[in-house]
């Protein structure tokens, strides 16, 4: 549950509870004597219609200008009389033998008593259409991108495990993918997956499959930008962490998914931030490696839905045109990207009293957690070891860093699936679109696929890895068809820099709602990793 | 909140099948109460576990006078049966078409359809529950002596008037 949704249903609940709850209305009375009836109706503003139950079993209904003749012990007024069937035998102005009357009977008018849900109705309307025009005018923070993978099929998109090929975009741009699962210890020898379409978009998934690495109790293998697979021994503690805001080390000791992040800058969305680590010393001498638990803000989702949206009615034409020109296939998938840049890591040489780049971390997706390692390699020294984190202002959310000694690299066996379920029914189908890389599955919005895999007999335990690759069709919204500008497409393909400035104020108006509609819906439970240190 | 297929299923069913609930037609509208003919709507549960329901007649100290519905006549129950009653006394304002509406339209919530999808159900669900039992007294809040003022004859059954010849 999330800590924004959470706080504001159960608000909700407890206040429809409330308006829900109403107290014991009652509202008819009955009277066997005249005189009382007089006396209890006399100070009524509005006299009640009143009810007359004959002794045969007649009823007369009067209408509220009913009197009572003392005198003459006659109930008189205007009304009308039905039979023990309640079959009307008459009507109009009556006078009544009151000695002919067992019981008089008033009731009151029963006022507001729809009124508690008509409100709660109301309000949960106005929620909705308020939920509803939030989406419609920021759909990039609610509908997904790219296919999302769980190890809990029941878990929704905060929990995804990995999100694959997140800029395939096109058939074109079609690119492999791995991502960590960060599996707990494995129990048995079958593992599961589930492969779900979240999004307004046709997915066309061409493998998937694990990667499988044996590791013991106490080891982890990482995985490099490159996919090379480092088996690591435990973690060096991280001493101090700080950015621009000032110690984040709180945010970064821990996998518990409260991350540093920051909103991008009002000027210009390409400026740059820098974040400074320190661990503690390397006195064993050993290689080193920075592991990094990351994933983008939904910046570059935004640009990704505004480049289709600038292609307005012509989108069509210009996705055709990209299929057959790399160039605009290089200026899509480049340009924009190197202006932002990725996670760049520089360490500390006391030597030479300088940053010494180290690399860099790039995965796109706003969705799953990344967990990669950059191999850094041995940084002796009796103090302690310091990093520098240098990235786009607004586009990264880091969740952990730690730093661990690599012990080789490895190489994982890769595993295909055995089986593919699609609605708990085996699909053959699916298996061999999955398993031949010539076929493609497609997986349409609101497909979940479970895909089964078997793990080698005879180690206890391993370290997982999702490969997948393919591409995504991004269904066109009607919404976006009103936002066509080719100038802007072309300024975003062709001159990024001046883009990234010239968007900032409609990126900084969209971020503010988009980050709080997004971003409040964060997981609230603390989600320790099964391989917390 | 996890949004589990299983749950919605029978969420779904169970709401069909208060939804399918018919009212009584002899009940008045709410806003005609005081002009209704007939009985209120009894439901009794017998201390045999026998279950009646029907338009109350008429009530003395000993025993309750039903005219089951479906045509099914008049039968007399003793007090001492009773397990327990509900009394309906009016017709419930029917809120069941908001169920699968405002549920629907959380489809336009995109990724936060998994909660906005549930907590629309579940409202709008304590809606309709809560709109179908607004006009009934349990035994809890009325007595025997205050039930007698919901029969079709409050002043006891007429001499003359015989339960099969009732409509």
């Amino acid at each position: 549950m999330t800590k924004f949704l959470s706080s504001k249903l159960i608000l909700f609940l407890l206040g429809l509870s409330f308006i829900l709850a109403c107290k014991t209305q009652y509202f008819r009375n009955n009277y066997t004597d005249a005189n009382k009836l007089l006396h209890e109706t006399e100070q009524l503003k509005n006299k009640p219609f009143l009810k007359a139950h004959m002794k045969n079993g007649d009823l007369w209904i009067l209408y509220d200008a009913w009197t009572v003749d003392t005198v003459q012990n006659l109930l008189n007024g205007q009304g009308v009389q039905y039979n023990h069937n309640r079959t009307q035998i008459g009507s109009g102005q009556a006078s009544i033998p009151i000695q002919e009357v067992l019981i008089f009977e008033t009731n009151q008018q029963l006022k507001g008593k729809e009124n508690g849900r008509i409100a709660a109705l109301a309000i949960l309307g106005a929620l909705n259409v308020a939920g509803a025009i939030s989406c419609q005018s920021n759909p990039k923070a609610c509908f997904g991108s790219c296919p999302t993978f769980y190890q809990n099929e029941n878990d929704d998109f905060h929990f995804a495990d990995a999100e694959g090929f997140s800029n395939a975009i096109a058939p074109s741009l079609e690119y492999s993918d791995i991502d960590a699962l960060n599996n707990a210890p494995l129990k048995s020898k079958h593992f599961s997956l589930t492969m779900k379409n979240e999004a307004l978009e046709t997915h066309c998934v061409r493998e998937v499959q694990l990667l499988a690495c044996p590791r013991k109790p106490g080891e982890r293998i990482f995985q490099t930008p490159e996919n090379q697979f480092l088996r690591c021994g435990p973690a060096l503690p991280l001493l101090n962490a700080r950015g621009p805001e000032g110690d984040v080390s709180r945010l970064l000791r821990t996998q518990d998914r409260e991350e540093r992040f920051s909103l991008s800058d009002p000027e210009n969305l390409s400026n740059k931030e820098t974040i400074f680590l320190e661990f503690a010393p390397n006195t064993e001498a050993e290689a080193l490696g920075l592991t990094l638990d990351f994933r983008q803000t939904l910046m570059t989702t935004y640009f990704i839905y505004s480049a289709i949206a600038y292609m307005g009615d012509q989108v069509s034409d210009i996705f055709a045109r990209m299929e057959s020109s790399s160039d605009i296939r290089g200026k899509l998938n480049k340009g924009l990207k190197k202006e932002l840049g990725g996670v760049d890591i520089s360490v500390w040489d006391e030597n030479l009293k300088t940053w010494r780049p180290a690399g860099s971390y790039y995965e796109t997706g706003p969705i799953a957690i990344n967990r990669q390692m950059l191999h850094l390699g041995n940084i002796a020294g009796s103090g302690p070891v310091r990093l520098k984190i240098d990235m786009n202002k607004g586009l990264w959310r880091l969740d952990y860093a730690a730093l661990h000694p690599v012990h080789e690299v490895i190489e994982p066996i890769a595993l295909k699936p055995t089986q593919v379920r699609h609605k708990g029914q085996v699909s053959a189908t699916a298996l061999a679109e999955l398993n031949e890389p010539a076929q493609l599955l497609l997986s349409m919005p609101g497909d979940a696929w479970q895909l089964d895999f078997n793990l080698p007999a005879g180690t206890t335990d391993y370290e997982l890895f999702l490969y997948s690759k393919g591409y995504y069709i991004e269904w066109m919204r009607e919404e976006w068809l009103r936002d066509k500008n080719l100038l802007k497409l072309r300024q975003l393909l062709e001159n990024p820099k001046y883009y990234l400035k010239s968007e900032a104020p409609a990126y900084k108006a969209y971020e503010a709602s988009m980050e709080d509609i997004f971003w409040n819906s964060r997981i609230d439970t603390k989600n320790f990793s099964y391989h917390e240190n | 909140m996890k949004t589990k297929p299983a749950f919605l299923l029978l969420h779904a069913l169970f709401i069909l099948l208060l939804g399918s609930c018919q009212t009584a037609k002899y009940l008045p509208d709410s806003t005609e109460i005081g002009f209704g003919l007939y009985g209120g709507q009894v439901e009794l549960r017998k201390t045999d576990k026998q279950f009646l329901t029907g338009e109350l007649i008429a009530l003395d100290s000993t025993s309750l006078l039903i005219r089951q519905d479906a045509n099914k006549g008049c039968v007399q129950v003793p007090i001492a049966e009773v397990n327990n009653f509900t009394l309906r006394y009016a017709r419930p304002k029917k809120y069941w078409w908001s169920v699968p509406v405002y549920t629907l339209v959380t489809l336009s919530h995109g990724f936060f359809l998994v909660y906005s999808a549930p907590a629309n159900a579940i409202a709008t669900s304590t809606v309709a529950i809560t709109g179908e039992n607004a006009y009934q007294y349990s035994q809890k809040q009325l007595t025997y002596d205050q039930l007698r003022m919901f029969a079709r004859f409050p002043q006891g059954m007429p001499p003359g008037v015989k339960p099969e010849e009732l409509k």
